[in-house]
């Protein structure tokens, strides 16, 4: 799929919401406004999971420069995903970034803890069979594989930024990228013939 | 993952749609767990967004707090206004500044200003400016800045770009430094981007 594939759009609604944000409607930015709610409850959840590495008003400015970045971004929306699928990338990245800061203030501080805590926390519903299916592809993973996947394709972060986000060099990440792709493609495999698909 | 990452990872189309659920399924939670405490935060991000689409950028700018938001949004407006009179070619040397007076700036793009360490000097007759400088904070992908920020200061202020000089310091902070710029249009102080009294 190309990256600007208008036609297979899997949230057009929330596209056409965003083109009448863009054009000034009201109403569309109203709905907007109602939207952006999902930035702090994004941003609370995640530090939150992470054992809290933000106080309040640490967030409170996180909040702010996610909503502004969502607004310079937001002609770039797809609708490949809902619009809070879309915003949940900017939030990751802003909560990543932030930890990223305080790394380089205090060595002592470990940000892949709490990237860590994130993994965990996707697959811990234990009665959300969703959950278990990540969890259980997780685990199939080596630790330095598995933040690389999940930050990848659970917190929606370009490879490039896996890398700096875990202080590796890319060349690094892509390796972790390729053997964990490798490792799914034999779970995969494994599942389709044990459930007979 | 979603079908952008299907046709380089090998993985079965059931896998992939199975991952993109549960991981939309993750992402749903989230949003579900707010904690009493996020309530604040909720109203602090749409009162944000509405400062950013300008719905309340006026009230916001006299009620404190988050007050340079607001100034962004404002400045944003009148930049874009500015920008759609055609600035005169014997004219293009001037800042139009009005003397005596702060300003808060914004990119079009999005680049704010901070307030506290935008400064500048005055020398010579009324509304001539030696020197200001101006710090410019972008969060993200700032190397893609200078060009942005050198057409704008040109554009929307008749700074010439080679008085512009920048720096990008380790801590993601644009400095950009104007010297030598003079205004001698009558007309500054009024049609400066964003000028109050001290």
């Amino acid at each position: 799929m190309k990256r600007h594939d208008h036609d297979r759009a899997v949230a057009p609604a929330d596209v056409l919401l965003v083109r009448r944000v863009l054009s000034g409607d009201r109403d569309a930015r109203q709905e907007l406004v109602e939207r952006i709610v999902c930035v702090s409850r994004f941003l609370s959840s995640m530090n939150r999971r992470m054992g809290r590495p933000l106080e309040q008003e640490d967030l409170a400015d996180l909040v702010q420069e996610v909503c502004l970045r969502v607004w310079q971004k937001l002609s770039t929306f797809e609708g490949r995903g809902s619009l809070e699928s879309w915003i949940y990338r900017f939030c990751s990245l802003g909560i990543l970034k932030h930890l990223e800061g305080r790394r380089r203030e205090s060595e002592r501080f470990d940000p892949t803890a709490a990237v860590d805590a994130l993994v965990r926390s996707a697959g811990e519903s234990a009665d959300d069979p969703s959950g278990q299916f990540l969890a259980s592809c997780l685990q199939v993973l080596s630790r330095q594989e598995r933040r690389v996947v999940h930050l990848r394709y659970v917190e929606g972060l370009l490879l490039s930024e896996v890398a700096r986000h875990l202080a590796i060099d890319l060349s690094s990440a892509k390796t972790y990228h390729q053997r964990a792709l490798q490792k799914l493609r034999r779970f995969d495999v494994a599942l389709e013939r044990g459930c007979g698909r | 993952m979603s079908a952008d990452h299907r046709e380089d990872s090998g993985l079965s189309r059931e896998f992939m749609a199975k991952w993109e659920g549960a991981a939309e399924s993750h992402r749903r939670r989230l949003a579900e767990e707010a904690e009493p405490e996020s309530r604040a935060l909720e109203e602090l991000a749409q009162r944000t967004l509405g400062d950013l689409m300008g719905e309340r950028a006026t009230a916001k700018a006299t009620s404190g707090g988050r007050w340079w938001l607001a100034a962004a949004a404002v400045l944003v407006a009148a930049a874009l206004w500015f920008l759609r009179e055609p600035a005169p070619e014997s004219n293009r040397t001037g800042v139009r500044l009005g003397t005596g007076s702060e300003l808060k700036l914004s990119h079009p793009l999005g680049v704010v200003a901070e307030y506290n360490e935008f400064r500048w000097s005055w020398s010579g007759a009324a509304g001539a400016v030696d020197q200001f400088e101006l710090r410019i904070w972008q969060a993200d992908a700032p190397e893609s800045m200078e060009p942005a920020v050198t057409e704008w200061l040109r554009d929307a202020f008749w700074v010439p770009k080679e008085s512009v000089q920048q720096r990008l310091p380790d801590d993601l902070r644009w400095e950009v430094i104007v010297h030598g710029v003079v205004s001698e249009d009558p007309l500054a102080s009024q049609r400066g981007a964003a000028t109050r009294d001290r």
